[in-house]
């Protein structure tokens, strides 16, 4: 178990180097830099910005400098925040991002997982064509028209919701919703269709003629199987939604870290650029080693060492 | 085993979620209003946090709203024009060169140390260094343009000595490379304010911080945090505090314009100024928003040099290209936010002249209506060599991603094709690409640009198609249009305005630039708000601002 968990370690950190190399080359291949203004600044001034920044040294140099400050955890100074850290603006942001995400991530999982198995019990009967009609829209709406008839509706209308920003705990709901409303749509659909294929299979034929209760049977057999599938895509889809969403957190004035992954390529900001798909990136991978651990605590079959 | 694992997983996961949800921030929901102890807090949309709120490396409309009530220079803009501020009073020297300043008496810092004339000496030296993006303001001041071009330092002697010199506590001289019309205008802009020597730092991180931030205005920073809001209260050591009637200002950073919309009409915020285009022209239909002259134009520029279109180097060609667009149209069904239909570079309402006139309305339309001319524009074309269009080559047109720019650009297209059946392509490129090919001429033929004035005259709008200045994104040289405008930059009064006027009539009669509309800016206001000033730079006065209390 120790040895499998520092071989990924290994890997990981070989991963993360290739992410963070293959990231570096690619944002200073795309024409304009931190400095491209609608008035052309001097080139006096446009020398003197890129000397602080050693954005005048040769890239490989550059890119040498970064990797040793990255391995030092620096993620540099920020282009178009002078002064600001990397390092802080992630420590500020991810916070917000993260509690936001981390409600809807419990939430997927609270409410996607049991209404998949409801679905999957009920097959062909007015539970699962209910569930499937939500799950279809949490699907096929994308998150920007839900947070926006949310805002709209309940909070414009209605007054429910508070406009924007994040204070009490009614504020949550309109970000929490639109942030989390896929995947816990397809969370539960993807528990219905792998519980409907489990249950379908011989051992649960066998279980059920041995006279085993219902309960048992899908809680102790049916289950266990049928969560390898939802568990691969509930690790990913933590570090996807802990880091936030530009749009989201946009319409409900969130002062998250989504923003930052988009705005950062409109600015050329560089470093934030490195660093905010960097952080993504570990966040990632340790999720993905969650999941396979988690894959052999599920699945006795399943042997980690190999 | 495999259940210890199971549940230590379990747990981890949990406190990573958990973990998220320990500091989270509990600001933000400040009910605006009077109650309580009567305080006065004033809300309002900055739209974006700020990059900062140091005058000297300010370079945004949203950080000259805090730093304009936050700190003060010599001068004020205020709605009833320029009055003195920091400054007593002035003289200037017989040829126009010398102003000398003298300081009211008594005005201090928010920590209570005197506001000295050596405090803008060295906020203005520190501000022209070659290091700040908006050091070219201080052009007009002896020898700051070198020091901006890196030419020389801020502590030459002699002949390299910079104009600005704190000749006692009190007494601030400025010495001009030349008469300047505008520079008394100048000393009222958030570059030109003071700092203090001793809280500033090179990044302009002090003046984000409270317990740093230490101005001279009406306001100062109580707190900020990222991306959520900055407050402002009443700073009682300002010298005309008596006047000020607000407690306390805090600044949303609410970038999704239908989310500040939202929170307007909720009675979060008492003034919005980015609203949804979609909900504009009813807003401006039913009276509620006000729409303020701006100083900004947006054209399509030509490339001139030599890697342009030869078609498009024929003066005719051009002319005929803006006779065929219908600016009155696009303003109207595709803008649609109050923008002006623009017949040149200078925006209407914003820019008066020594006979305090509207410099736009002096000049007229030069033959270019508002809802433009197509049977002169097809006689134009056919005397170019091009009846009909025939033979006309197909056009490409640039403009940076946006769903409005889209708009702008197919309603181009299609005047041009059914006006002069012109084919034009549409090319749409990411901001900062774009920037850099506007700038370099690195497209065909057309390309959509706009342009905002720095300072109020009009000598701002015009003095980008002077030879060898990239902002007019065409390449355009006219020498005798330099020589106007060399003219109006070492000139005042009469003399300046008439070489603005030449200057402008050489520019359009060789038409490098295709106008399409002037900007106005926009602002949602609550009705309890009374004597907010937006001036035509764009920028919020709250000094001589009042909340009042509203009877429906």
């Amino acid at each position: 178990m120790l040895r499998y968990i520092l071989k990924r370690v290994a890997s990981t950190v070989v991963i993360l180097f290739l992410i963070a190399t293959v990231t570096f080359f690619m944002m200073r291949a795309i024409p304009g830099g931190p400095f491209t203004r609608d008035r052309a600044l001097p080139p006096a001034v446009e020398a003197a910005l890129n000397e602080r920044f050693n954005l005048d040294a040769p890239l490989m140099e550059q890119y040498k400098d970064y990797m040793v400050n990255l391995v030092k955890l620096d993620l540099g100074p920020s282009f178009q925040k002078p002064g600001v850290h990397v390092n802080d603006i992630i420590a500020q942001g991810f916070p917000v991002s993260g509690k936001v995400g981390g409600i809807a991530a419990i939430a997927v999982i609270v409410l996607g997982v049991p209404l998949g198995i409801w679905a999957a019990l009920k097959k062909n009967k007015f539970p699962d064509y209910m569930v499937s009609v939500i799950s279809t829209l949490g699907i096929t709406i994308p998150s920007f028209v839900i947070g926006t008839f949310m805002m709209y509706v309940f909070g414009e209308r209605l007054g429910w919701i508070p406009a924007g920003g994040l204070s009490d705990w009614r504020s949550y709901i309109g970000p929490v919703i639109a942030i989390g409303g896929f995947s816990l749509a397809f969370v539960t659909r993807l528990t219905r269709s792998s519980m409907l294929e489990v249950t379908a299979q011989d051992y649960i034929r066998t279980a059920r003629a041995n006279g085993l209760s219902r309960g048992r049977i899908i809680f102790k057999h049916a289950l266990k199987n049928a969560l390898i599938p939802v568990v691969t895509y509930i690790g990913p889809m933590v570090a996807s939604i802990m880091t936030g969403s530009f749009v989201v957190e946009k319409i409900f004035a969130i002062p998250g870290m989504g923003k930052y992954f988009v705005e950062s390529i409109t600015n050329r900001d560089y470093t934030v650029i490195m660093g905010t798909t960097i952080f993504y990136a570990v966040f990632y991978v340790i999720m993905v080693l969650f999941v396979d651990i988690a894959y052999a605590v599920i699945d006795p079959r399943i042997k980690l060492e190999q | 085993m495999k259940k210890i694992l199971a549940l230590v997983l379990a747990l981890t996961m949990l406190a990573a979620l958990a973990g998220c949800g320990g500091n989270g921030n509990s600001s933000s929901g400040s009910a605006p209003g009077m109650e309580g102890n009567q305080e006065k807090v004033f809300t309002y949309n900055m739209n974006v946090d700020p990059k900062t709120f140091d005058p000297g490396l300010n370079a945004a409309v949203d950080g000259s709203h805090v730093i304009n009530n936050t700190f003060e220079g010599l001068y004020r803009d205020t709605e009833d024009g320029l009055k003195p501020a920091i400054a007593e009073s002035h003289t200037v020297s017989e040829d126009g060169t010398v102003y000398t300043f003298t300081l009211r008496d008594g005005v201090k810092w928010s920590d209570g140390k005197p506001v000295t004339a050596g405090d803008f000496e060295f906020a203005w030296k520190r501000a022209m260094e070659p290091i700040t993006e908006y050091g070219f303001i201080f052009a007009p001041i002896k020898n700051a343009g070198r020091v901006y071009g890196g030419e020389i330092g801020t502590d030459g002697t002699g002949e390299d000595e910079v104009g600005v010199k704190a000749l006692d506590e009190k007494t601030l001289q400025v010495t001009l490379e030349a008469p300047c019309e505008y520079f008394l205008s100048l000393t009222a802009f958030p570059t030109l304010m003071p700092v203090r020597s001793d809280v500033v730092d090179q990044d302009g991180l002090w003046a984000k911080d409270p317990a740093k931030a230490i101005c001279n205005g009406p306001f100062k920073l109580e707190s900020y945090t990222m991306n959520d809001q900055a407050v402002l209260v009443k700073n009682e050591n300002y010298w005309n505090a008596a006047n000020v009637k607000i407690d306390k200002i805090v600044g949303k950073m609410i970038v999704e314009a239908s989310t500040g919309l939202t929170a307007f009409r909720a009675g979060d915020l008492d003034l919005i100024d980015v609203l949804p285009r979609e909900e504009v022209p009813q807003l401006i239909a039913s009276g509620e928003l006000i729409l303020n002259p701006y100083i900004g134009t947006v054209f399509l520029t030509y490339n001139l040099t030599d890697s342009g279109n030869a078609a498009l180097q024929d003066v005719n060609v051009r002319k005929a290209l803006a006779l065929a667009v219908d600016r009155e149209s696009i303003t109207k069904l595709v803008t649609r936010s109050g923008e002006k239909p623009a017949t040149g570079i200078v925006p209407s309402g914003a820019f008066f002249d020594h006979n305090d006139k509207d410099f736009n309305t002096v000049s007229g339309d030069y033959g270019l209506p508002a809802s433009g001319d197509v049977a002169k524009a097809k006689q134009l074309l056919a005397d170019a060599g091009y009846p009909n269009g025939e033979g006309f080559p197909k056009l490409e047109l640039f403009y940076n991603t946006s769903d409005i720019n889209k708009s702008l650009a197919e309603a181009i297209q299609e005047m041009l094709k059914t006006n002069l059946n012109i084919e034009v392509e549409l090319r749409n490129q990411e901001w900062a690409t774009y920037m850099e090919s506007l700038f370099t001429q690195n497209y065909p033929d057309m390309a959509r640009h706009s342009w905002t004035g720095d300072y109020v005259d009009p000598q701002t709008m015009l003095e980008i198609f002077m030879t060898g200045n990239p902002l007019s994104g065409s390449g355009y040289s006219n020498p005798e249009f330099d020589k106007q405008m060399q003219i109006a930059q070492t000139t005042v009064g009469e003399e300046h305005f008439n070489a603005l006027y030449k200057a402008q009539d050489i520019l359009m009669a060789d038409m490098p630039f295709l106008p399409l509309y002037y900007n106005v800016t926009p602002m949602l206001l609550s009705d309890r708000v009374e004597g907010i000033y937006a001036s035509p730079t764009g920028k919020y006065w709250f000094g001589d601002m009042d909340l009042v209390e509203v009877t429906e």
